[in-house]
C-alpha cells in the first residue's frame, strides 16, 4: 500500500497544502481556501469514520498490530555498530484516537469560520490550517518519536497565534499576548523534555530497534533501582511514567502546573481559545491513556493514589478558583482545569485496584469527557468570543441583563453553560456520571470529594450567565446587537453535537470500548 | 397497550420541539421588523373580543419589539422610535407611565399575539390533552387488571454501556406500572390545565411560545422520572426537572429584585432554585452511588432483591438517607427549603405546575418508587425520612402563618404539607416488611395524588387574582394587604378558592380530610407520638394560616356571611373576574379537590395490601381529634380576620414583646435566608478568595517570583529574552519541586 493512498496521511498532509494555499491567494479567495481545505479535512475524517464502520465496525479496533485503518512505514534507519534507532513513520487510528481526529477536523473547520474577519486573516487561517496538522499528526502517531515530533510541531503555530493576535493588555511589564506565548511554550517545552528522556530511556531499555507502540508493549520495562541518596526503591516503571507524565501534566493541565492555563486563554484570540480548550489539553489526556497506560502499566498503577488525589485537587481546586473570577474567559479557563480533573479521576480509577467493570466504566467515562469536554468548552469560547467582538470586554460586572439585546447569543450561552455542568441530556454528563458512578468503587473518599463539584459547576456558571444575561438591564448596552449568522454557525454546529452525544453516547461509547477494553486487557489485567 | 404509554412520555417532547424550531421560529420571525407606533384607536382594532386590554400597549410594543431588532443600525433607530411612542403613550395617558417604563422589563408584552405564538399554545394544548385522555384511559384499564397491577409493563429502553457479566451497565430504560400510572395522571392532568389556563394568564406575553416551549420541556421531564426504571434514568429526570424549573423561574428574564417585599430577582431565584437543589443532587448521588458499586446495577427490581442481601443494614440506611437527600432538595424540606419560596417569582401558572403539584413531589414519588430499599434499611432511614418530614410540616407551617404576600403563604403551604406526605412514607414503612407491607407507600402516595388536585387550583387561583389586580392596578400586586373584598367581584375564583382552602385544612369529606387524617392517624398507630402531636399541630396551624389568607383576599369584615365575602377592597383600580381560558380549569379543579378523596382503593392499587379503612376512620376518636384541631384553626382565624380589624390586630401583636419577637421570627423565615447568605459571602467566596491568592501568590507567584530574580540578576548582561526562558525552566522545577513534595505526603496517607 502506497503511503499517499492512505487517508490518514491526507488528515496530516491537506491542511498543510491548505495553508501554503491560503498564503498564496489574495485575501478574498484565502478564507474559502482555508475553509474548503478544513472541510475537506473534516469530510475525510467522517469518511474514515463510517468506512471503519462499513468494514465489520469498531470491533477490530483492539489490537493495535492490525488497527482497520493504519499505515507503517521506515522512515528513519539510523544504524551504527550494534545501535539501531529507527523511526517508523506509523500512523493508525482506533477507538481512542478516532473522536479526538473528527474532534479536530470539526473544531479546526468552525474555527475557520470563526476568524473569518480577523486582521491579517491569510496569515492567521494558514497558521490554524498548521496547527490542525500538528494536533491530527499527535492523535495518530503510533511511534514514540513521531509522536514527540508531532507534539513539538505543534507548538510552533500555537505559540505565533497567542503571540500576535492575542490580547495587548499588559501583564507583568509585557504585552499579555508576549507573556502568555512565552508562558505556553516554555512549560510545554520543558515538559515534552522529559517525555523525551522518558521515551529515550524506555526505547534504550526494551533493546528493540524500534519505537512503535505495538514493539514496545510486548516489551515492558522491569525491575528496579534504588535512589542513591534518599535511599528509596523506585520501579523503573514507575520512574519512566513519572517522566512522559511530565509533559502530559502540562498540558492537561494538572495542579500545580496548570497556571499557564488561565493566561494563554486570556491573551489568545476567540478561535485560538477554542482550539486549545477544545483540542489540546485532549493531547495530554490522549498521551496519558495511550502511552502512559500501555508503556507503564505498573507505573501507572503505583502512581494511581497520588493521581486520585492530584484529580479531586484539580477538580475542587479548580472549581474553587471559577467562583471568583471577574473575566469570563478565566472563569472558562479555570472551569477546564476542573473538567479536566475528572479525566484524570478516570484514569486514576482505572489504574487502581478493584472490579475491571467498574474500572473499565470509569475509564470509558474519562475517554467520553475527552470528547464532551472538547466541544462543549469550544462552544463557551466561540460564546464568549460573540460577546467580546462586539463589547470588546470579558468583565462580568459590567454586564447586566443583555439577554434581552442578544436572545439568540444568551440561549446558546446558556445552554454551553447548562452542558457544562453536566445537565443531563449534553454530552457533559454521560462522562461525568460514568467517571464518578465507576471511580466511586476503586477511590470512594476521593470520589465523594469529587462529587462536590456538581454544586461549585452550577453556582459559577449559573452565577455568571445571571450576572452577564440576566436580572435587570444595564441601559449601557442598549446598542448591543445580537450575534450574526456567521457567528451562529459553529455556535449551533456544537451545539447539535451536544445533544446528540449526550442523548446517545451509545454512538460515541462504542467506538471507544473495544480498545479501552483492549488495553485493560492487555495492559492493567494485573492489577486485581 | 401499556407499552405505547412511550408515546405519553415522547408527546410533550415533540410539542417542544415543535414550538422550539417551528412555532416560535415563525413568531419571532413574523414580528414587525419596524417599531409600529400605535396609538390607543390604532391599537383597539387588534383587540379580541371579551380581552380587557391597557391603553398602555402603544408603549410596550415599542419596547418589546426591539429584541427582534438584530442589527445594531436598526437598533440604534428603534430607540428612538422607542422614545416616541413612548411620548406618545405619555400624551395619551399622563400619570401612567413610569409604570409602564417599569413594565418593559417587568413582563413584556406585545400589542396582540402572533398566529405563530397563538399556534405555539395550541400545539402544546393539543398534544396533552391527547396525552392526558390517554394516560386516564390506562388508569381505567389497568384498574381492573391485576397482572399489570402486580408486574407493571416494560416501555423501552436502550444501552449506553454494556459490559459482560451484566456488571457496571449503563441503561436508559423506561416502565410503567401502577405507582407510575398514579403519578402520571396527575401530571398529565394538572400540566393540561395549566397549559389551558396560560392561554389567559400569558395573555399577550411577548414570550408567550418560549413560555409553552418550557412548559412542554418541564412536562417530558417529569414524566421521564414518572418512567424511570432504574437510578440513572430517574437522575436524569431529576436534573431535567431542575432545568425546567430553573427556566421558568427565570422566564422574566430583566424583572427586577424587591427587596421592600423580600422579593428577589427571577434570575436569582432562578439560580437559587438550580444550586440548591444540586447539593441535595450530590447527596442523592453519593447514594446512588453506594447502591451502584455494591450490587453492580441501576436497575430497581435488581435492587430491591439484590441490595438487602449483599449491603449490610448500616451501609445500606447509609446509602437510603444520602438518596432521601436528593429529595430534601427537590422537595424542599428543611433545610434546603430556602428556594421554593423564591421559586415563586416564576409566572403563576408555573408555580401552580411544578412548585406545587409535581415537580416538588417528584422527591415523594421517588421515595416511594425505591420504598423497599428504606424498608430494607429500617427504622434509622425510614425515622429520618419521617422527621426530616414532620419538622419540615410545622417549621414551614409556622412560617406562612404570618406571610403577607399571597404566593409565599401558598409556598410555605407547599412545603409543609410535602412534610406531611414524608412523615405518611416514613411512618408507613416502620416495623419491618410485613408491617411496611400492609399500607406500604398508600398514605404518603394519597397526599400526594389529592394534594396536587387542590394545591393546583390554589395556585391558579392565586394566579387569577394577581391578573385581575395587574390589570386593575397596572402594577404588579402580591400582598394581601392590597387586596380584600374581592369575592363578589370574582366570585368563581373565591369560592373554588374556599373549597381548596378548606380541602387541605381537612375539612370532613374534602380530599384533603381523608389523606391528611390517614396519616395523622397512622403515626398514633404506629406509636409515633411526637410526630402525631407534631402533624396534629400543623393540621391545626394550616387551617389557620389558608382561612386567613382567604379571608385576606376575597373577604373582610365589613363583608357579607360574616365577614367571609366580600367587603372593603383595599388596593386601587376595580378588579374583575378573570376571563373564562383561566376560570373553566378551577372549576375543573375544584372537582377533585372535592372527590379525589374518595378513591378508597387507592392504597391496594399502588401496592399496599389493605385499602384505606373509611368505617375505622370514622369510628377512630383520634379522627375527631384531628376534625377538631383543623377547626378550632379555621375558627381562630375567621375571628381574628374577618371579625377584628387588622390595624387593632396589628396593635395588639406590637404592644406584646412575645408576639412581635415571634412574628417578626416567623416573617424572616427563621432568618434562615440571611444565614445561608452570610455562609455563602464569608464561607464559600472567601475560601474561593484565599484560593485565588494561593493560586497567583503561590502556585503562579513562584514562577514569576523566579522569572523576576533571574531577569533582575540577568539585566547586568541584558540577557532579558533568554533570562526569561531559563526563569521559567527554574519556575518550572519549582512546580515539579510543589509536586514532589504534594505526592510524597500524599503517598503516606494514600498508597495502599
Amino acid at each position: 500500500m502506497n503511503i499517499f493512498t492512505n487517508d490518514i496521511t491526507w488528515i496530516l498532509l491537506l491542511p498543510v497544502i491548505g495553508a501554503v494555499g491560503v498564503y498564496a491567494t489574495p485575501t478574498k479567495i484565502a478564507r474559502w481556501v482555508a475553509l474548503v481545505f478544513s472541510a475537506l479535512v473534516f469530510a475525510l475524517s467522517i469518511i474514515m469514520f463510517f468506512r471503519i464502520l462499513s468494514d465489520g465496525g469498531f470491533s477490530n479496533f483492539g489490537d493495535l498490530r492490525h488497527l482497520p485503518d493504519s499505515f507503517d512505514a521506515l522512515w528513519i534507519n539510523f544504524n551504527a555498530g550494534s545501535f539501531h534507532f529507527n523511526i517508523h513513520y506509523f500512523v493508525g487510528v482506533d477507538g481512542l484516537s478516532l473522536p479526538l481526529v473528527v474532534l479536530n477536523a470539526l473544531i479546526t473547520m468552525l474555527a475557520v469560520i470563526g476568524g473569518w474577519e480577523k486582521t491579517r486573516v491569510k496569515e492567521y487561517l494558514a497558521l490554524i490550517l498548521l496547527l490542525e496538522s500538528g494536533v491530527m499528526g499527535v492523535f495518530v502517531s503510533l511511534d514514540l518519536f513521531l509522536f514527540f515530533l508531532f507534539w513539538e510541531v505543534e507548538l510552533a503555530p500555537m505559540f505565533l497565534l497567542i503571540g500576535i493576535w492575542g490580547n495587548d493588555a499588559i501583564k507583568h511589564g509585557v504585552p499579555g499576548r508576549i507573556y502568555s506565548a512565552w508562558k505556553f511554550l516554555l512549560y510545554t517545552f520543558f515538559g515534552s523534555v522529559f517525555m523525551l528522556a522518558g521515551f529515550i530511556f524506555v526505547y534504550l531499555q526494551s533493546g528493540q530497534t524500534s519505537a512503535r507502540l505495538t514493539d514496545l508493549s510486548t516489551h515492558l520495562l522491569v525491575g528496579s533501582v534504588q535512589i542513591p541518596l534518599i535511599g528509596v526503591t523506585l520501579s523503573l516503571q514507575l520512574i519512566a511514567f513519572l517522566l512522559v507524565f511530565a509533559a502530559f501534566a502540562v498540558k492537561i493541565p494538572m495542579f500545580p502546573l496548570h497556571t499557564w492555563l488561565p493566561d494563554a486563554h486570556t491573551d489568545a484570540p476567540t478561535e485560538v481559545s477554542v482550539i486549545l480548550a477544545g483540542v489540546l489539553l485532549k493531547m495530554g489526556a490522549y498521551g496519558l491513556i495511550r502511552f502512559c497506560l500501555i508503556l507503564f502499566p505498573q507505573g501507572a498503577h503505583e502512581f494511581s493514589g497520588v493521581l486520585a488525589v492530584l484529580a479531586v485537587i484539580n477538580i475542587i481546586y479548580g472549581a474553587g478558583i471559577c467562583l471568583v473570577q471577574s473575566d469570563m474567559k478565566k472563569l472558562i479557563a479555570y472551569s477546564s482545569v476542573s473538567h479536566m480533573g475528572i479525566i484524570l479521576l478516570g484514569v486514576a480509577a482505572a489504574t487502581g485496584t478493584g472490579d475491571m467493570a467498574f474500572r473499565m466504566a470509569a475509564l470509558t467515562g474519562a475517554t467520553v469527557q475527552m470528547f464532551s469536554h472538547g466541544i462543549i468548552t469550544a462552544l463557551l469560547f466561540f460564546c464568549v468570543g460573540v460577546i467580546y467582538d462586539k463589547a470588546h470586554t470579558r468583565e462580568i460586572v459590567i454586564f447586566g441583563g443583555v439577554a434581552k439585546r442578544m436572545p439568540m447569543l444568551a440561549t446558546l450561552f446558556t445552554f454551553a453553560a447548562l452542558a457544562s455542568l453536566g445537565l443531563p441530556g449534553l454530552a457533559g454528563f454521560v462522562a461525568e456520571y460514568m467517571v464518578f458512578t465507576g471511580s466511586f468503587k476503586i477511590w470512594t473518599a476521593v470520589t465523594i470529594v469529587s462529587v462536590f463539584t456538581m454544586i461549585l459547576t452550577a453556582s459559577y456558571l449559573l452565577w455568571m450567565i445571571k450576572r452577564v444575561f440576566y436580572g435587570p438591564f444595564n441601559k449601557k448596552w442598549d446598542w448591543l446587537p445580537d450575534a450574526s449568522p456567521r457567528e451562529l454557525i459553529p455556535l449551533f454546529a456544537l451545539a447539535g453535537v451536544i445533544v446528540f452525544v449526550g442523548i446517545y453516547p451509545t454512538a460515541l461509547i462504542n467506538v471507544i470500548t473495544p480498545s479501552l477494553s483492549q488495553l485493560m486487557h492487555s495492559a492493567l489485567a494485573f492489577v486485581k | 397497550m401499556y407499552q405505547y404509554s412511550g408515546l405519553i412520555l415522547f408527546a410533550p417532547l415533540l410539542s417542544f420541539v415543535i414550538i422550539v424550531f417551528g412555532t416560535r421560529v415563525w413568531d419571532m420571525t413574523s414580528r414587525p421588523k419596524k417599531v409600529q407606533i400605535t396609538t390607543h384607536d390604532g391599537h383597539n382594532t387588534y383587540e379580541g373580543e371579551g380581552h380587557e386590554q391597557e391603553a398602555h400597549v402603544g408603549a410596550e410594543l415599542a419596547y418589546a419589539s426591539v429584541p427582534a431588532v438584530t442589527t445594531a443600525a436598526v437598533a440604534h433607530g428603534a430607540q428612538d422610535a422607542t422614545a416616541h411612542a413612548e411620548d406618545q403613550a405619555a400624551a395619551a395617558h399622563g400619570a401612567n407611565l413610569d409604570d409602564h417604563g417599569e413594565d418593559d422589563d417587568e413582563d413584556p408584552k406585545v400589542a396582540h399575539l402572533s398566529a405563530g405564538a397563538i399556534v405555539s399554545g395550541y400545539v402544546g394544548i393539543g398534544i396533552m390533552l391527547l396525552a392526558a385522555i390517554y394516560s386516564w384511559f390506562l388508569l381505567l384499564s389497568s384498574l381492573s387488571d391485576t397482572a399489570f397491577q402486580k408486574t407493571g409493563a416494560f416501555v423501552w429502553s436502550y444501552d449506553w454501556l454494556k459490559q459482560k457479566g451484566g456488571v457496571g451497565d449503563y441503561t436508559i430504560a423506561f416502565h410503567i406500572d401502577t405507582l407510575g400510572l398514579a403519578m402520571l395522571v396527575v401530571v398529565t392532568t394538572v400540566s393540561l390545565l395549566v397549559h389551558f389556563y396560560s392561554q389567559g394568564y400569558m395573555e399577550d406575553s411577548a414570550g408567550y411560545a418560549r413560555f409553552y416551549a418550557y412548559l412542554a420541556l418541564f412536562t417530558f421531564s417529569m414524566l421521564v422520572i414518572v418512567f424511570a426504571q432504574n437510578f440513572l434514568v430517574i437522575f436524569i429526570g431529576w436534573e431535567l426537572v431542575g432545568l425546567s424549573s430553573y427556566l421558568l423561574i427565570g422566564f422574566w428574564i430583566n424583572k427586577k429584585a424587591k427587596p421592600e417585599e423580600q422579593r428577589p430577582s427571577p434570575a436569582n431565584a432562578a439560580m437559587q432554585a438550580f444550586v440548591t437543589n444540586r447539593i441535595g443532587d450530590v447527596g442523592f448521588i453519593i447514594g446512588i452511588m453506594i447502591l451502584f458499586v455494591n450490587t453492580g446495577t441501576f436497575d430497581f427490581p435488581t435492587l430491591f432483591v439484590k441490595a438487602p442481601q449483599v449491603m449490610s443494614q448500616g451501609l445500606l440506611a447509609t446509602a437510603m438517607i444520602l438518596v432521601f437527600c436528593g429529595a430534601i432538595g427537590k422537595s424542599a424540606q428543611v433545610p434546603l427549603h430556602v428556594w421554593l419560596p423564591s421559586a415563586m417569582e416564576g409566572p403563576t401558572p408555573v408555580s401552580a405546575l411544578i412548585h406545587a403539584a409535581t415537580m416538588v413531589a417528584a422527591g415523594v414519588y421517588m421515595v416511594a418508587r425505591v420504598f423497599p430499599l428504606f424498608v430494607a434499611a429500617g427504622p434509622v432511614a425510614l425515622l429520618t425520612v419521617a422527621w426530616v418530614g414532620g419538622i419540615t410540616a410545622l417549621f414551614a407551617a409556622t412560617i406562612a402563618l404570618v406571610q403577607s404576600d399571597f404566593k409565599r403563604v401558598l409556598a410555605f403551604s407547599t412545603i409543609s404539607q410535602l412534610g406531611y406526605m414524608f412523615v405518611g412514607l416514613g411512618v408507613s414503612g416502620l416495623g419491618g416488611p410485613e408491617t411496611a407491607a400492609i399500607y406500604s407507600t398508600g398514605p404518603g402516595m394519597f397526599h400526594l395524588f389529592t394534594h396536587a388536585f387542590f394545591k393546583a387550583l390554589l395556585f391558579l387561583g392565586a394566579g387569577s387574582v394577581l391578573h385581575s389586580l395587574h390589570h386593575a392596578t397596572h402594577k404588579e400586586v402580591q400582598d394581601m394587604r392590597l387586596m380584600g373584598g374581592l369575592g363578589p367581584k370574582m366570585p368563581i375564583t373565591a369560592l373554588t378558592w374556599l373549597i381548596a382552602t378548606l380541602s387541605i385544612s381537612g375539612f370532613p369529606f374534602l380530599a384533603g380530610f381523608f389523606s391528611k387524617e390517614t396519616i395523622i392517624g397512622l403515626t398514633a398507630q404506629r406509636g409515633q407520638w411526637a410526630l402525631f402531636i407534631i402533624t396534629l399541630g400543623t393540621s391545626g396551624l394550616t387551617a389557620f394560616y389558608m382561612l386567613r389568607a382567604f379571608i385576606l383576599a376575597f373577604g373582610g369584615t365589613d363583608g357579607k356571611y360574616g365577614g367571609m365575602w366580600g367587603g372593603t377592597y383595599r388596593g386601587v383600580g376595580n378588579p374583575k373576574e378573570s376571563p373564562r381560558t383561566m376560570t373553566i380549569p378551577l372549576l375543573l379543579l375544584a372537582i377533585p379537590s372535592i372527590i379525589a378523596g374518595y378513591w378508597f382503593g387507592f392504597f391496594p392499587y399502588v401496592g399496599a395490601r389493605e385499602a384505606l379503612d373509611v368505617a375505622g376512620l370514622f369510628t377512630d376518636p383520634l379522627t375527631y381529634v384531628g376534625i377538631a384541631v383543623s377547626l378550632v384553626g379555621l375558627v381562630i382565624a375567621y375571628f381574628m380576620y374577618a371579625r377584628l380589624n387588622p390595624a387593632r390586630l396589628h396593635t395588639i401583636v406590637e404592644n406584646n414583646a412575645a408576639l412581635r419577637t415571634l412574628h417578626r421570627i416567623f416573617y424572616n423565615r427563621y432568618y434562615v435566608d440571611e444565614f445561608y447568605n452570610l455562609l455563602i459571602k464569608y464561607g464559600v467566596l472567601g475560601l474561593s478568595h484565599v484560593e485565588q491568592a494561593f493560586d497567583t501568590y503561590i502556585v503562579d507567584g513562584l514562577v514569576n517570583g523566579v522569572a523576576r530574580l533571574v531577569t533582575t540578576l540577568g539585566r547586568d548582561i541584558r540577557y532579558t529574552e533568554t533570562g526569561r526562558v531559563q526563569s521559567y525552566m527554574i519556575g518550572f522545577f519549582g512546580g515539579v519541586a510543589v509536586l514532589t513534595v504534594v505526592a510524597l505526603v500524599l503517598v503516606n496517607f494514600v498508597a495502599k
